[in-house]
């Protein structure tokens, strides 16, 4: 095949391309743009929330953002948990090296706002982005994150006071069983992933 | 966020679908119907590292920030939906025309005890059926035990057989962690009659058949038509005698008339080709949109005027509707052209089941080709030839684009059209009048010269 011929297949490629892109644009409803929205404004809410002042405050934010819009272009690909990810390495951050004091409140929000990101990217994956969505899907979706989330405020709550009713020795035990649980809870998913 | 579908809740008219082993389903039964999302992954994925770093690190706010992800999961896989949803598509009628409004429903129920996420519905729309969003799919929430209903509302373009549907379904539990496999509710098919072509011809038929219906003939007979008056002769009817002139002229004479004669009419459409773009009642018409509305026009006049019409495809597949008369003869004209597309093909249908011989004698055959291929010209000049009392209707579009290329493209598209005028006007010297199709009164001028004709000796006629 000539030099000519190869750059001419080249350009019409692009131009494909181009044209696919424009055709989704077009196309693109209104239903899974919010929830894209959503999934983006979580992504970012989460970032701001879990890194420092220091660096949500300069330049480096930007790589935030860019982190926070990866998830919503692409909600069925690894740069969702990529996102999820990199709160918790910027939260981690925070309460160690930044030495930026771990509020209970700051704690559920950021675990409300992963939460969120990871329901609303779920969501968006499964909605093709051309779809007509009744708002019913919409309300009952957030309806069921609420209940998670208030649960995740329970379990919080719950790290939060049981040092103080529990002796040091019964403590690890509960920690301990906690754990297990959590575990227990990792594996029996796991074993729903492997049946794939 | 536009709600443009209705949706309607009800109590599911669907038997659930059967356990695929028959029995009682555990999870693995169930699971099979389901499949994991990437999410579920990502959910596993993301509680085992802040679990892990969490005893690594003895942090109890990394295993709050992991407590969503593996309680949504949990909650969401446990309480999960088994049964696949069920779907139905239906339509308020399948009978229609061209034109006219179509109202179908998509219902998809959930017979499981536990509800659906959402549901995902796709639905393939034939593109001569315009309904409204049908192009998008659907995503709606179903409780359990209910049906969604949604009304779909738009207009047919085009005659045919149109489908709607295949519908699938798809179902999505567990905040989006589970998918189900696809329920699918096989295609409608709906009749779109074409549009009938305003068709009057005045001109009586060149042959008839019979000694009743409709048509005066060119022979005097019992009839309702005056021919004229002569002498009274043995044999004729009493009531027939005038006796205003008798009683002028002394003499006996009574009221000659024409006899009324039925005629059969053989519609021969060449399917042979499809040319021109179809754009639907509204819009531009293809070689078969001008063929199928202006055969219905054709056929519903002479059916009413009390002829026979038989109909016949010059194509590969020959397909044939013998001639009858009446209502019930113009229903099934009309469901025959249904089925009318174009047959490409290499070779020459036979001329076995389209020779001269397969028509009748004295039928009128009138011929819908765009006379884009030698193969039909021919066709047409062996019944000509025979002695046929052929019409050509030329359903070529008029304003066809010839195409304009650089090069030859111009030069060979004027070359092709010199070519077939060449044809029209060879079938014009074998006695063949070709007219192109223009609805009310096309065929007046060429029916008068084929009458004519058919006063005259027909060397072919046998």
């Amino acid at each position: 095949m000539s030099e000519r011929s190869e750059r001419q297949n080249r350009r019409d490629d692009a131009f494909s391309w181009i044209e696919n892109l424009t055709d989704r644009v077009r196309r693109a409803a209104p239903g899974p743009m919010l929830v894209r929205g959503g999934v983006f404004l979580a992504a970012l809410a989460a970032q701001l929330v879990a890194w420092p002042g220091a660096v949500v405050l300069g330049t480096p934010v930007l790589v935030l953002v860019v982190i926070a819009v990866l998830p919503a272009l692409t909600p069925r690909s690894w740069l969702v948990t990529l996102a999820v990810l990199a709160a918790v390495l910027g939260w981690l951050a925070s309460t160690t090296a930044y030495q930026e004091p771990l509020t209970y409140w700051r704690l559920i929000l950021l675990a409300g706002l992963l939460y969120l990101l990871h329901n609303l990217a779920a969501l968006a994956a499964v909605l093709p982005y051309d779809a007509v969505v009744s708002p019913g899907v919409l309300t009952g979706w957030l309806r069921r994150y609420g209940v998670v989330v208030l649960l995740t405020a329970a379990v919080a709550m719950f790290t939060r006071l049981l040092p103080t009713y529990l002796p040091g020795q019964r403590y690890l035990v509960a920690s301990l069983v906690g754990l297990g649980l959590m575990v227990a809870v990792a594996a029996y998913l796991a074993t729903l992933v492997r049946r794939r | 966020m536009a709600e443009p579908i209705r949706l309607r809740m009800s109590a599911p008219d669907v038997p659930p679908p059967a356990p695929p082993d028959g029995g009682e389903t555990g999870l693995a039964e169930s699971l099979g119907h389901w499949s994991p999302t990437r999410a579920l992954g990502r959910a596993v994925l993301v509680v085992s590292v802040l679990l892990f770093v969490a005893v690594l690190l003895r942090r109890a706010d990394l295993v709050v920030l992991a407590a969503p992800f593996a309680l949504g999961a949990a909650i969401g896989v446990w309480r999960r939906p088994e049964a696949l949803p069920a779907v139905r598509v239906s339509v308020a009628s399948e009978l229609l025309s061209e034109g006219r409004p179509v109202q179908a429903q998509i219902s998809v129920g959930n017979t499981d005890p536990i509800g659906y996420d959402l549901v995902v519905l796709r639905t393939a729309t034939s593109p001569w059926l315009r309904l409204r969003h049908s192009d998008r799919p659907y995503v709606t929430s179903v409780a359990s035990q209910t049906v969604a209903d949604i009304d779909l509302e738009g207009e047919a373009l085009r005659w045919g057989r149109p489908a709607l549907g295949p519908t699938h379904a798809w179902a999505v539990a567990a905040d989006g962690l589970l998918v189900s496999d696809a329920g699918v509710a096989n295609a409608r098919r709906l009749k779109v009659f074409p549009v009938t072509e305003t068709f009057d011809a005045v001109e009586a038929m060149p042959k008839a058949a019979g000694l009743v219906g409709g048509h005066r003939s060119r022979r005097p007979g019992e009839g309702g038509e005056l021919a004229g008056v002569r002498m009274f002769a043995p044999g004729d009817r009493l009531r027939r005698i005038d006796w205003r002139v008798s009683l002028r002229t002394q003499e006996l004479h009574v009221a000659a008339t024409l006899s009324d004669r039925d005629a059969e009419v053989v519609l021969l459409l060449d399917v042979l080709h499809e040319a021109g773009r179809s754009g639907g009642i509204q819009g531009a018409r293809s070689v078969l949109d001008t063929t199928v509305r202006a055969a219905a026009g054709i056929a519903e006049h002479y059916l009413h005027a009390g002829d026979r019409v038989a109909l016949l495809e010059y194509g590969f597949r020959a397909r044939r509707l013998r001639a009858a008369g009446g209502r019930r003869q113009y229903l099934t004209v009309l469901e025959w052209l249904l089925d009318v597309s174009a047959q490409h093909g290499a070779y020459e249908p036979s001329p076995a089941a389209f020779g001269p011989h397969t028509v009748s004698a004295n039928a009128l055959v009138v011929v819908l080709t765009p006379l884009l291929d030698t193969r039909a010209a021919a066709m047409v000049a062996r019944f000509a030839r025979a002695g046929r009392f052929v019409v050509a209707v030329d359903t070529l579009p008029p304003d066809i684009p010839l195409p304009v290329q650089e090069g030859w493209g111009t030069l060979a598209g004027r070359l092709w059209k010199l070519d077939r005028d060449n044809t029209i006007g060879q079938l014009r010297e074998h006695g063949v009048p070709v007219v192109a199709w223009a609805g009310a009164g096309s065929l007046d001028e060429v029916l008068r010269g084929v009458s004519r004709m058919a006063g005259g000796v027909r060397p072919g006629a046998r």
